[in-house]
C-alpha cells in the first residue's frame, strides 16, 4: 500500500498547483461564505431593528367612534390620519400614506360600549403586519381598561373577579439559541455541498481526466496495483474535500458572527462532533465521486454524471433541514442523510456516542463498497479503454 | 531467452455494432538487444498488440512472454520489466521533469538517495538537465517526448515498448529521439516499437513485423523483406508484401492482386 501513499502525494502536489482547486477549497469558503452570510446577517438585523422602531401609520375612518379614535391618537407609537369615509381611506392607503386602514364603527344597538373594528392591511407586507399586531394589542388593552372601569362603576373590585393567575414569559435561550438553531439547520447542508464541490473538481480530474489525457495508461503499466491506484486517489479526494468542509464551516461561523450574535457559547464538544462527523460524510461522497469518475470517459462526462448526485444531495439537505421526520438512533446509519442529521443534533445538543458510531460505521461500509466497485472498474478494460 | 515472444495473440472487441478482430493470431519473437518494429497503417492493430504486451488489456486468445514472464499469469513481473510509452505523452502538466521522474522512480521501489541519483542520470541521458524545474506544461512537444521516454527508463527496464515514438514530432526532434533509441539499444535495452512511418522503420529497426488488419503478414529485417518480394525502395517492398499476402492496404479485405497504388 506504499504505492497508494506515493500516488496520494503526487495528486496533492498537483492539486495545490491547480488554481481552480485552490480557489474552490480555500478562497471560496473563506471569502465568499463570510461575505454572503455577513450580508444576509446585516440585512436581517437591519430589518428587525426597523420593524421594532416603526411607529405604524394608521388611516382611520370613524363612524361615531370618536372616543376610540382619540384614545388611539393619544397612545404613543401610532401616527393617526383620520379620513371621512372608507373610500377616502382606501385612497389614502393607495397613496401609501399608511400601513393599516382601520374602520371603527360605534354600534349602540349592541350596548353602551358596542364597537365593530375592521383592519385592512397587506398581510404579505412585514411592516403592515407588524403595525396590525400593534393595533390589535392596543385594542385589547383598551377594551380591558373599559371593562375594569365598568366593573368599578358597578361597585365590583376587578381583582376579586379575576382568579389569581399570572402568566409570565421568559426567553431563556435568547439570541444565542436562535443563532444555534439557524446554524444547526444551515451547517449540515452547507458542509455537504462544500464537501461535494471540493471532491467533484479534483475527483473528476484525477480519474476521468487522467483517462482522457492518456496518463492513466502510464499508471496502469507501472508497478502500482489497481487497488493502490484507487486508494491513493480516494485519499487525495477525501483530504481535499475535508479541507474544503472545515474551511467552509469556518467561513460560515465567521459570517454568522455578523448576525450580531457571538457564538462563544457554542460548546467545544459540539464543534468536535461536527468535525468528527465530517469524516463519514466526506468518505461516502468522495467514494461516490471516485466511482463516477472511474466510469466516465471524460472529465466533462464525469461532471455531467455528478450533477444529479449533487441535486440528490441538495434534496437530502433540504429534507433534513426542514423535514419533520427526525433521524435518530440507528436511523443515523442512512448514508449522507444520517451524518447530516447527526451534525444538526450535535449543534442542538443531545447526540450520543452510539449514534455517531452508527453514522461512522455505515459510511465506512458504504465507502468501502463503492471503492471496491471502483477497483472492479479499474480491472475492466471495457471501462478503462472505452473510446 | 527471448525478450518478447507472442504466440497467437488475438483481441476481439465486442461493441454494440458487432465484433472487431483488432488483432488476429499474431506470433513473433523479439531478440534481446534488438529494435523490433511493428509496421502497419492506421487501425492495423499495433496499439492493441502493444497494450496486450504491456498487460493493460488481456488477449481474447493466445498469450505472450516478456523476459520469460507470462503476461497473463505474471502481469506484475512483466510490468516491472517494461517501460511503456503511449501515443499520448502521458505526463502530468503541473509537475516538473524532476518531480515526474522522482514519482515514477519511487513507484518502482527506489528508495531515497537512490531515486534522486536515477533521476539525475536519466535527465543527463536525455539532455534535459536545464529544464529540471520547469513545469511540464511549458515544455515543447520534443522535450515532452524525451521526458516521456525518461519516465519509461527510470526503473531501467530491459524492454521498452514504444507506441509511435516519433509521431507528431518534427524531423529534427524525431531525429534526436531515434538517436536516443539507438543509444538505448547500445546500452543493452530491447526495444519494441510501432510505427506507420516506412522510412523510420527501414532506417531504425533491426527487424520488422508488417501488420495489417490485425494479421502479421511478414517478419524479417528490412533487407530480408526486400529480397523476398523485390522492389526499388522500401515503400514498394511494403505494398508488395501486403499484396502477396492477399491484402489490400486500402479497401475491403482481402482483394488479391488489386489496389496498393496509393
Ligand atoms: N477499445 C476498443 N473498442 C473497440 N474497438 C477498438 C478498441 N481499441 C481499438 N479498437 C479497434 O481495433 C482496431 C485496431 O486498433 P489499434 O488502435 O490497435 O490500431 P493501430 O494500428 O494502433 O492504429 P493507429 O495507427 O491509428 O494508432 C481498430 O479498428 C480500432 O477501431
Ligand atoms: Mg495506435
Amino acid at each position: 500500500m506504499k504505492g497508494a501513499w506515493l500516488l496520494f502525494r503526487k495528486e496533492i502536489l498537483q492539486a495545490v498547483r491547480d488554481r481552480r482547486t485552490v480557489f474552490m477549497t480555500v478562497a471560496f469558503p473563506l471569502v465568499f461564505y463570510p461575505l454572503l452570510f455577513g450580508l444576509i446577517g446585516g440585512f436581517v438585523q437591519r430589518q428587525k431593528e426597523e420593524l421594532s422602531s416603526l411607529a405604524p401609520r394608521l388611516v382611520v375612518v370613524s363612524e361615531g367612534a370618536d372616543e376610540l379614535v382619540r384614545a388611539l391618537e393619544e397612545a404613543p407609537g401610532f401616527s393617526v390620519l383620520s379620513v371621512g369615509d372608507l373610500e377616502r381611506g382606501q385612497g389614502a392607503m393607495d397613496e401609501g400614506l399608511g400601513e393599516v386602514l382601520l374602520l371603527a364603527r360605534r354600534e349602540p344597538a349592541r350596548g353602551e360600549l358596542g364597537y365593530a373594528v375592521t383592519l385592512y392591511y397587506d398581510a404579505a407586507d412585514q411592516r403592515a403586519q407588524a403595525g396590525a399586531a400593534k393595533v390589535k394589542a392596543f385594542l385589547a388593552d383598551y377594551l380591558q381598561g373599559l371593562a375594569r372601569e365598568r366593573l368599578v362603576a358597578m361597585g365590583v373590585d376587578p381583582e376579586e373577579l379575576t382568579p389569581p393567575f399570572t402568566l409570565e414569559e421568559v426567553d431563556v435561550g435568547g439570541e444565542e439559541a436562535l443563532a444555534r438553531m439557524l446554524l444547526s439547520q444551515l451547517l449540515p447542508y452547507f458542509l455537504v455541498l462544500s464537501i461535494l464541490t471540493g471532491a467533484m473538481g479534483l475527483g473528476a480530474e484525477i480519474t476521468a481526466g487522467e483517462k482522457e489525457r492518456g496518463t492513466l495508461a502510464t499508471l496502469l503499466s507501472s508497478r502500482l496495483s489497481r487497488r493502490e491506484i484507487v486508494l491513493g486517489k480516494f485519499m487525495a479526494v477525501l483530504a481535499v474535500s475535508l479541507v474544503t468542509a472545515v474551511l467552509s464551516a469556518a467561513g460560515l461561523l465567521l459570517g454568522i458572527q455578523s448576525f450580531g450574535v457571538g457564538l462563544g457559547g457554542l460548546p467545544v464538544g459540539s464543534v468536535a462532533w461536527v468535525l468528527a462527523l465530517l469524516v463519514p460524510l466526506a468518505m461516502t461522497l468522495s467514494a461516490l465521486v471516485i466511482i463516477v469518475g472511474s466510469f466516465a470517459r471524460t472529465q466533462k462526462e464525469a461532471s455531467a454524471y455528478l450533477l444529479p448526485v449533487t441535486m440528490l444531495v441538495v434534496v437530502l439537505g433540504i429534507s433534513t433541514t426542514f423535514g419533520g421526520g427526525e433521524l435518530g438512533g440507528a436511523k443515523l446509519a442512512v448514508p449522507i442523510a444520517g451524518p447530516m442529521a447527526a451534525i444538526k443534533q450535535a449543534l442542538m445538543g443531545g447526540l450520543t456516542l452510539g449514534e455517531v458510531g452508527w453514522a461512522l460505521l455505515s459510511s465506512l461500509g458504504v465507502a468501502g463498497l463503492l471503492l471496491w466497485a471502483a477497483v472492479r472498474f479499474f480491472h475492466s478494460e471495457k471501462v478503462l479503454f472505452r473510446i | 531467452m527471448k525478450a518478447v515472444s507472442a504466440r497467437g495473440l488475438t483481441k476481439v472487441f465486442r461493441g454494440r455494432r458487432g465484433q472487431v478482430r483488432a488483432v488476429d493470431g499474431v506470433s513473433f519473437t523479439v531478440e534481446q538487444g534488438e529494435i523490433f518494429g511493428l509496421l502497419g497503417p492506421n487501425g492495423a492493430g499495433k496499439t492493441t498488440t502493444l497494450r496486450m504486451l504491456a498487460t493493460l488489456i488481456s488477449p481474447t486468445e493466445g498469450t505472450a512472454e516478456v523476459m520469460g514472464y507470462d503476461i497473463l499469469s505474471a502481469p506484475q513481473k512483466v510490468r516491472a520489466r517494461i517501460g511503456f510509452l503511449t501515443t499520448e505523452t502521458g505526463l502530468y502538466e503541473r509537475l516538473t521533469p524532476w518531480e515526474t521522474l522522482l514519482f515514477f522512480g519511487r513507484i518502482f521501489g527506489y528508495g531515497p538517495g537512490e531515486v534522486e541519483a536515477r533521476a539525475e542520470a536519466t535527465l543527463r541521458v536525455l539532455g534535459l538537465e536545464g529544464l529540471k524545474h520547469r513545469r511540464v506544461g511549458t515544455l515543447s512537444a520534443g522535450e515532452r517526448q524525451k521526458l516521456s521516454l525518461g519516465r519509461c527508463l527510470i526503473h531501467d527496464p530491459p524492454v521498452l515498448i514504444l507506441d509511435e515514438p516519433t509521431a507528431s514530432l518534427d524531423v529534427f526532434v524525431a531525429r534526436t529521439v531515434t538517436e536516443l533509441i539507438r543509444r538505448l539499444r547500445a546500452e543493452g535495452h530491447t526495444i519494441l516499437l510501432s510505427t506507420h512511418d516506412l522510412h523510420l522503420a527501414e532506417r531504425l529497426c533491426d527487424r520488422l513485423g508488417i501488420i495489417h488488419r490485425g494479421r502479421l503478414v511478414a517478419v524479417g529485417s528490412p533487407e530480408e523483406l526486400g529480397e523476398e518480394v523485390g522492389g526499388v525502395d522500401f515503400e514498394e517492398v511494403f505494398f508488395r508484401t501486403l499484396r502477396r499476402a492477399g491484402l489490400s492496404p486500402m479497401g475491403a479485405n482481402p482483394v488479391p492482386g488489386r489496389a496498393g497504388e496509393a
